[in-house]
This record gives structure tokens, sequence and C-alpha cells, in this order.
């Protein structure tokens, strides 16, 4: 109780600090006039009774100051007079400023920039979503009990998602939208590039998103049969390029070729609940009015455009599980041409921020979370690092602070004094990490997810937050043991003339600091060499085809109607043309690039009921190739030939297999001669003139998969889309340009060709190795630089403190050697014993990484070897500069220096 | 103004306190009244320097030992008047004790001597 009576008294004097004094006045005022008529009464003329009044109360200025000690004033005070001292300090000293401030700058930075991704990615809710817990969404599930394995995909048919709704009633908000994609909005003469998204009617009033201007589309505007070309543009886009003029509303435009019509403008902050954000929405029911990259014709799982996303808001759970149920009834497999889709659908659900839901587990994320893992081991690095720092400063100014107490500073004062110095070295830090991570969050974005179209900077209030608060935490925390030190009231030994007398304590604190420091470096580097090696190994897997010099090439354009058939008559021409070319080695097209997609087809085997299967493949995929493609791919041909002009369709159909195929199908027989059916089985039988080399269908690290071949001119309903181009070594400029002019006449409206190299198709798959080597390495040699300086810095200041000793040891006759190796041994003996704790610690932590690693086990002995004998020699030569210089310390003067 | 107070003033800070506690246990009283009675009761030998008065009321206004009120006078001016607390009671009881305790202390020594 009496805390509170004393609290109110106080945060009273603290707010009403002006109020309060006029109290105190006139309680003096009181006091004096009661004086002054008692002095009266004793008989004092009026003048004498009030003076003595007066001085018998004493120093009124002593009683006010009482008061002020007693109030916050009192710590104001103190900053305003510790403050500049503290900032003089520092400047005498840039060297420390600058190490403490660069290793928390570098430290805080890093974490900033990790903590900025993943809060983007993991933690923040769209932005514009009212109440975005409450929406989720929703999965489909394929399992294949006879063929084993189940998997999750966010993609839903339309025809599915219309029998979903159907079965649901009207209460329950069912959405769904599909992924942005890159279109061109023709503005008049403008011409605007844009992210684009089909999304259904109910889309908005679902998220609860408003219209800032005009409105959002209407249940009408829903109807497939009927397309309704309207647009809603985004906040930002229209802010953008637009300048938000108002009259863009009920403009007409062009968005990838087709007439829509703008009809508003969806509320600031919102652009779509993915994290690559939309400009624009049109209605679902307007697709394949643009031409559809991709539709109907195209690789079945690149269904980019008329594959959605489901979406709902149930208002329970139990009407969630209701919802699930009715899906899972409701959503029949789509039949694709041919083939029979025996796996159970069903659905599921996850939360709105799709990176937590079941479709999470890329691998680009996993290796996200072991690197900020990483940057917190960096983080703690440079909180030790901070703490030696402070320490040693603390330790050189033991004269200075131990003369202030003796002068009657007391230690809280001090306390407070040390602390205005971390504060202000953790401000400094806060304001290089931010600086630090606003760079390093753009980078890491790049890097983990680069395909995503990132909204928002890559600095928010959360993450200031974050850097602010771990600056100061990390400031105060490093600058707590040193004060903490200083607290110790042994002044006399310290006062004492001639404390270079005194034996050099070597910090247990200290040393144990930096041997940590070294152990969580060593992880560090046995983690960056892990993943060097990972990546090296998966770069030199074989993926079947040669890649070097060798391109997909199409036509693009950026207008509506489909020019399927034109780039299908135009490619075969082009091809006869791109032969004749000097740079051009071999030309071939397909119907669709390699690893880009697959066919599948029933094929049955004559006189077999059942087909045999690789584990884990699901049915052989067929290609449709044109003579000389395997020549363009640089796959290779085992057995037989390749298709040839001479097989068209009034000759004998034939086929290519691949060799696991032609091993699975055939074993110990050769497969020329062999042959079956495809589509029907009492169709013709396919005869087999070739065995190829095994390519890899999708992934560069796969099992391997049934696949054959067939010539595009036996098979009429599949027609030519990529053209494959081997150039001739640095001629891959000019033939793409040649290749540009041979196309020009052959198809209307071209923008351009699109070339890829084979290179670049694999690039994604390499990406999760390439991140993890990028991101290690870097923190590792961030670390390593921290750690070097905090190693640094430690041993100066034993030298240096030891001056006098060095100065006997020379004077006696030691030599250079001697001295080296005295220093050296103390700095090496602490970094082994780091480097021993790192080993023992990167084995203990192995198993956190070892799902991620490509042949190379996490306990590799020569990684942990190499990390250990780098992080030595590093340390060696941090040691060594130290080192050699006691070696040059003029006795005389160390001797003489007291 | 050392910051350290040496052990006699921390004493005659201590004691004062008490005084006035006890003082107030009598009454709510403004701080000149306090000067006096303590003054009065101690027959002149107890002067409370006014400097020091105030500073211990603060004191105990900030430990929640007392509370204080503007309220009229007798002679309808206006002062500050002082009221013990609870926990004012409490710590004046164990101020006492310290204080009988020490005296007594004292006073054997003395009589030995």
């Amino acid at each position: 109780m009496s805390r509170l009576d004393g609290l109110r008294h106080r945060l009273h004097v603290l707010l009403q600090r002006g109020a309060y004094a006029g109290e105190v006045e006139r309680e003096l005022r009181f006091h004096t006039e009661l004086e002054t008529l008692a002095n009266t009464h004793a008989g004092l003329p009026e003048r004498d009774a009030e003076l003595l009044a007066r001085r018998s109360l004493g120093n009124a200025t002593y009683y006010r100051e009482e008061v002020r000690r007693m109030t916050l004033d009192r710590l104001f005070d103190r900053i305003r007079q510790d403050a500049p001292y503290a900032l003089r300090g520092l400047a005498r000293s840039p060297g420390f400023t600058a190490a403490v401030v660069l290793t928390l700058g570098l430290g805080v930075g890093v974490n900033g920039a990790m903590f900025s991704f993943l809060d983007r990615v993991f933690l923040q809710p769209p932005s514009g979503v009212t109440r975005p817990e409450a929406v989720r969404r929703l999965y489909l599930e394929f399992a294949n009990d006879s063929r084993g394995g189940r998997y999750v995909s966010d993609n839903i048919r339309y025809p599915q998602f219309a029998a979903f709704r159907a079965a649901l009633d009207s209460s329950i908000a069912l959405a769904a939208f599909s992924s942005t994609d890159s279109v061109t909005l023709r503005d008049g003469d403008r011409r605007l590039p844009a992210y684009e998204a089909y999304v259904t009617p109910e889309y908005f009033s679902l998220l609860g998103v408003r219209a800032a201007a005009g409105r959002l589309f209407a249940q009408s505007e829903g109807d497939v049969a009927t397309p309704t070309p309207v647009a809603v543009l985004s906040d930002e886009f229209w802010h953008r390029a637009f300048d938000a003029d108002p009259t863009v509303l009920g403009r007409e435009v062009r968005i990838a070729g087709a007439v829509y019509t703008i009809v508003g403008v969806a509320q600031p902050d919102f652009t779509g609940i993915d994290i690559s954000a939309a400009d624009l929405w049109v209605p679902a029911n307007t697709y394949g009015a643009s031409g559809g990259r991709g539709g109907a014709g195209g690789p079945w799982y690149q269904t980019f455009g008329s594959s959605w996303h489901p979406i709902a808001r149930p208002s329970s759970a139990a009407a969630e599980r209701r919802l699930l149920a009715r899906g899972t009834n409701a959503i029949r497999p789509v039949r694709m041409q041919g083939f029979v889709y025996d796996s159970t659908i069903s659905v599921r659900s996850g939360p709105i921020i799709g990176a937590l839901g079941p479709m999470a587990k890329s691998t680009e994320l996993l290796v996200a979370t072991r690197v900020a893992g990483v940057a917190l081991m960096v983080l703690i690095i440079a909180c030790a690092n901070v703490t030696n720092l402070l320490l040693l400063r603390a330790a050189r100014r033991r004269h200075e602070l131990t003369v202030r107490r003796a002068l009657g500073v007391s230690a809280g004062r001090l306390l407070g004094q040390l602390t205005i110095e971390s504060v202000i070295l953790a401000s400094l830090g806060a304001i290089v990490a931010a600086i630090l991570s606003a760079w390093a969050a753009i980078a890491v974005r790049r890097l983990v997810l680069p395909r995503e179209h990132w909204s928002g900077g890559p600095i928010e209030a959360r993450t200031l937050a974050f850097i602010v608060t771990v600056s100061l935490a990390l400031g105060v925390i490093g600058g707590l043991a040193p004060a903490l030190q200083a607290m110790r009231p042994d002044l006399v030994e310290s006062l004492k003339a001639g404390m270079h007398l005194g034996t050099y304590r070597g910090s247990r604190l200290r040393s144990s600091l930096l041997a940590a420091q070294a152990a969580l470096c060593v992880v560090l580097l046995v983690g960056a060499g892990l993943f060097v090696r990972s990546l090296s190994n998966v770069e030199s897997i074989g993926v079947g085809y040669i890649t070097d010099n060798a391109y997909f090439v199409r036509p693009a354009f950026d207008d509506a109607p489909a020019h399927g058939r034109e780039v299908a008559e135009a490619i075969p021409q082009a091809a006869a043309r791109l032969r004749a070319l000097a740079g051009v080695q071999t030309v071939a097209y397909t119907s669709f690039a390699p690893m880009q997609g697959a066919s599948f087809r029933q094929i049955f085997l004559p006189g077999r009921d059942s087909i045999p299967q690789l584990p884990g493949d699901y049915g052989p995929s067929m290609a449709f190739v044109s003579p000389g493609f395997f020549a363009a791919t640089g796959l290779a041909l085992r057995a037989g030939r390749d298709f040839s002009d001479s097989d068209v369709r009034s000759s004998q159909d034939v086929l290519i297999v691949g060799e696991s195929m032609a091993r699975l199908y055939w074993p110990g027989e050769s497969p020329i001669g062999k042959c079956f059916m495809i589509l029907k089985r009492d169709g013709p039988c396919y005869l087999v003139v070739g065995v190829a080399g095994d390519a890899h269908r999708r992934d560069i690290i796969e099992a391997p998969i049934s696949q054959f071949y067939v010539p595009l001119a036996q098979w009429p309903a599949a027609s030519p889309g990529d053209l494959i181009l081997r150039v001739r070594p640095g001629a891959a400029a000019t033939v793409l340009r040649e290749t540009e002019q041979i196309f020009r006449p052959l198809v209307t409206n071209m923008v351009g060709v699109r070339a890829r190299s084979f290179d670049s198709v694999f690039e994604p798959e390499l990406r999760p190795w390439r991140l993890g080597a990028t991101l290690f390495t870097a923190l590792g040699l961030l670390a390593l630089t921290v750690a070097a300086i905090g190693v640094y810095a430690v041993i100066a200041y034993g030298v240096s403190q030891r001056l006098h000793e060095m100065g006997i040891r020379i004077a006696l006759g030691a030599g250079t050697s001697q001295i080296v190796d005295l220093v050296l041994g103390d700095g090496l003996r602490v970094i082994g014993v780091g480097t021993a704790l790192g080993v023992i610690a990167s084995l203990a932590l192995g198993r956190l990484v070892s799902s991620l690693l490509f042949g190379v086990l996490p306990s590799d002995p020569s990684v942990l070897i190499g990390a250990a004998i780098a992080l030595c020699v590093v340390g060696a030569i941090a040691c060594l500069v130290p080192a050699w210089r006691a070696a040059r310390v003029d006795p005389v003067t160390a001797l003489r220096a007291d | 103004m050392p910051a350290t107070t040496s052990p006699k003033s921390d004493l005659l800070a201590g004691t004062l306190e008490m005084l006035i506690l006890r003082t107030l246990t009598l009454g709510s009283l403004h701080g000149y009244a306090i000067a006096q009675h303590i003054g009065k009761l101690s027959e002149g030998v107890l002067r409370v320097e006014q400097g020091s008065l105030y500073p211990a009321l603060e004191r105990l206004l900030n430990k929640g030992l007392a509370t204080v009120k503007w309220a009229e006078t007798p002679t309808k001016r206006q002062a500050r008047y002082y009221t013990i607390t609870r926990s004012g009671r409490k710590q004046l009881e164990s101020k006492a004790a310290d204080y009988d305790r020490v005296a007594a202390a004292i006073a054997r020594v003395m009589r030995e001597a």
C-alpha cells in the first residue's frame, strides 16, 4: 500500500512539475509568515522578524533541489551532463567506436534482413483483408493408393470449382483467383507492364476489400457464358501508372490484346493475397478472351491460366469441416485426353498465409529458415564481440573510473554513464544496421524467391522496431559486464602508482567469449562448406541433355488472339531456313520444350495385361519431336536410328524409347523391332526404331522415369511449339538476331523471340543450393571478420598491458620469435578450444541441415577439417600483428613508461 | 553535493523522520506545526532545522509513509496538512524499536565505562 501512495506522489510531482513547485512555494511562504508572526509576537520589529524567519527556514534552494533530486528531473540532468561526456570519449577512440558500431551494424543488419523476409513470408497476413485469420485457402490432395504417394496441389480446374460452388449453399463464401501473370496494358499509345490476376466475382467481397474509387466486381460478372471485360486496378498501380487520375474510370484499355473497361480501384494497401503483388484484376470469365498463355493445349501441369486457387471464409470450425466434406464429394478428377486419372481427391484447408499451409515445403523456404538460424549465430558472435570490446575499453579506463569513484561519484552514477555510452553506441549501430538491412533484405528476396513480384519496401515499421530493439538490447547487454566490473570496489589496488607492475590478469570472461565466437565461426564455415559441396554435386548431375550453347526459342506476342496455329506452321519453315546459317550447328523442334511439360497417354503392350512401372513414376511420358531432336538437345542415341523426314503419316508408325523404359519393358533384349499400342489397345502397334539416353522429365534430382518419343509428322494432333537451337560457341547472339528476322515475315504482330538457354531452365532447381552456398558463405565470412576483429582487439590489449613485461624479456635477451610464440600461444590456445567446441557443435547440429544437402553428409570430415583450419589460420593472423608489435618493443621505452 | 551521505547525517535524517511520524500520530498537521511541536516537547533541545524539515517531509511522501492535502487552517489560511498512513505507523513502530535498542546499548556502554 505504501508503495502505491509513494508512487502516486512521485507521479504527481513528475507530471505536474510546475504546479507542484508552486505548491512548495506556497508552503514555504506560509511557514515564513507564521514564523514572522511568532517573532513579532515575541517582540521583534516586523522587518527583523521577517528576516529571522527567512533565515531560520534555511536554504530554500536546498529544499527545492532536494525535491528535484527525487524526481525524474534528476535523470534528465544526468543525461544532459553525461551524454556529451560520453560522446567526447567515444570520439577520442575512433577505432574502438568504429569496431563496435560496425560489429553491431553487421550483426543486427543481417538479422534485420532475415527478419524482414521471414516476417513478410510467414508472419504478416496480406494487407487490406478484413479479419485475415478467418480466411482459408483450399487445396486438393491427390491420393493414389495403388501407386502409393499423395501430393497436395493448390490448383483447381474451373469445372471442378464450379461443381464445388454448386454443392455449397449460398451462405458459404467461396471464391478463386489465379496466380499473377505479367501482361502488357495498352492505354492509347502507352504500353504499361502490369501483373494481372483473374478472380471470381465473390473474391473482393469474401476478403472484405472495398473500392477506393468506382466499383468492384458484381455477382453478375461471374457467368462463364457471358464474359464481362471489366477491370479493377490496384491503388498502387493507379497512382503509379495513372497518377490517380479519376478519369480512368470508364476508360477502355487493351490488356494482353483484349479490350477491357476499367470500372474501379481497390482500396489502398490491397494487392492480392499472394506474395506476388497484383496490379489489376479481371473477372475469371474473361479467361480465354486473352488468348490464353498456356491455355488448352499447353503442358498439363503448366496450365497456368486455367488453374485457380480457391479460398473460403467459413463462419466456424464446424462450417469449415462441412465445407471440406462437401468439396471432397463434389470434385471429380478431370478427364485427361485418353488417360484415366485414378487418384482420389479430397479437399484440405490452410491459413491465408500460403507459406504456412500444406504446400509450403518449398526447399527455398527451408533454406531460408536455416539461414535465419545462421544469422542468429552471427548475432551472437557480434554480441560477444561487442561485450569483449566494451570490456577492453572498461579495463583501459580503470584508472579513470577509480579516480572518479574515489572523488565520490556513486556507483549508480557511473553505471548510468556507462549505460549512456552503450546506448549511444547501440544507436549508431542501429543506424548502420538499418542501412545494411535495407540492402540485404532486397538481396535476400531476390535470392530466395526471385520470381515473386514483391510489394512494399524491404524495411517496414516492424523490421525497424526489430532492429532498434535488438541493437539497444545488444548494446545494453554488452555494456553490462564491463559496467559491473567497473563497480568492483578495489579502489586502492587500481590507484597504486605503476599499475603496470600489477600482473596482467587474463580475464576468464574475455577468453570464454573468444572461444564461443570461434566455435560459432566454425559452425558457420562448416555449413558453408557443406552447401558449396552440395551445389557442386548437384551441378554435376547429368540431366541427359548437353546444356551448353543450346536454346529453346519461340516467337513472343503481347496481344490477344491465339497464335498457336501460326506458330505451328512457322516453326518448321523457320527451322529449314535456320539450318542454312553458319552459326547454327543443329536445329530441331518439338511440341513443348524439354523439362517444361510432359504428355501422358495410355499405352498397351501386346500380349501383356498391364505395363510395368518404375517406382514413383506415374506413367510413361511422351514427347513429340522433329528429326534432329537428339542431336540438337545433346541427348544420346544409344541404339537404332533417329527419326527422319521419311517418317510421315503414310509410313510405318515409329517411336524411340528411353533406355530405362526399354530395360523395364524388355529386359535383356534389344527393344529395336518391338512395338506397343498407344491410346487404344486395338490401334496400330508403334515400332521401336531407336533407344535414347534417359533425360530428366522435370527435376535435376529425379529417379529414373519411362519416356518415349514420337515424330511430330505422324501426330497431327500435336503441333510444334518450341524451336531447339544448338549454336556454335560464341555465335548465340548473331543467330538469335537472325532468328527474329526469319520469324518476322512468318507470323503477325510478333514483338520478338523468346529465347531461353538450357541452363536457365535448370536454374530454379539449383537455386536452393546456390542460395545456401551463397548465404552461408557470406555469413560465414562475415562471422569470421567479426571474430577476427575480436581476437585482434583482445590480443592487442593483452600485449599493451604486458608491455612492461615484454620490455623486460627483450632486455633479458628474448628473441623476436620467442615473443611472438608467447603471444601467439596464448591466443591460439583459446582459438583451439573454440575450434574443438565448434566441430562438436557442427556434428550435433548437422541433423538440421541434412535434408537440404546433396551428396555430402553433414559430418563430412574434409569439410570439418577445412573449416577448423580456416579458423585457426585467420585467428593466427589476427594474433600475429600484435605479437609482432610486441616483439619490436623498445625495452628502454617500455621499462621507462610507467 | 556529496552523493554518499555520511553515517552521522544518515542517523539524523532517520531520527528526524521518526520524530515527524510520531508527531503525526497525534493528528494531521502542517509543517510549521510539526516543527513547533517537536521544539516545544523537547523543551528547545531539538530545534528542527527548517532546511531539513521539508526535505524530510518530502521523503516521507515519496516512501508513502504520509500523505499531504491542502486544507484551511483555524485562521482561515491555506496550508498543506500531512497525514500519517498505515505503513507510516508500522514504520514508526520498527524505527522506534530500533532507536530504543540503540539507546539502551549506548546507555549500557556509558554505564559500564
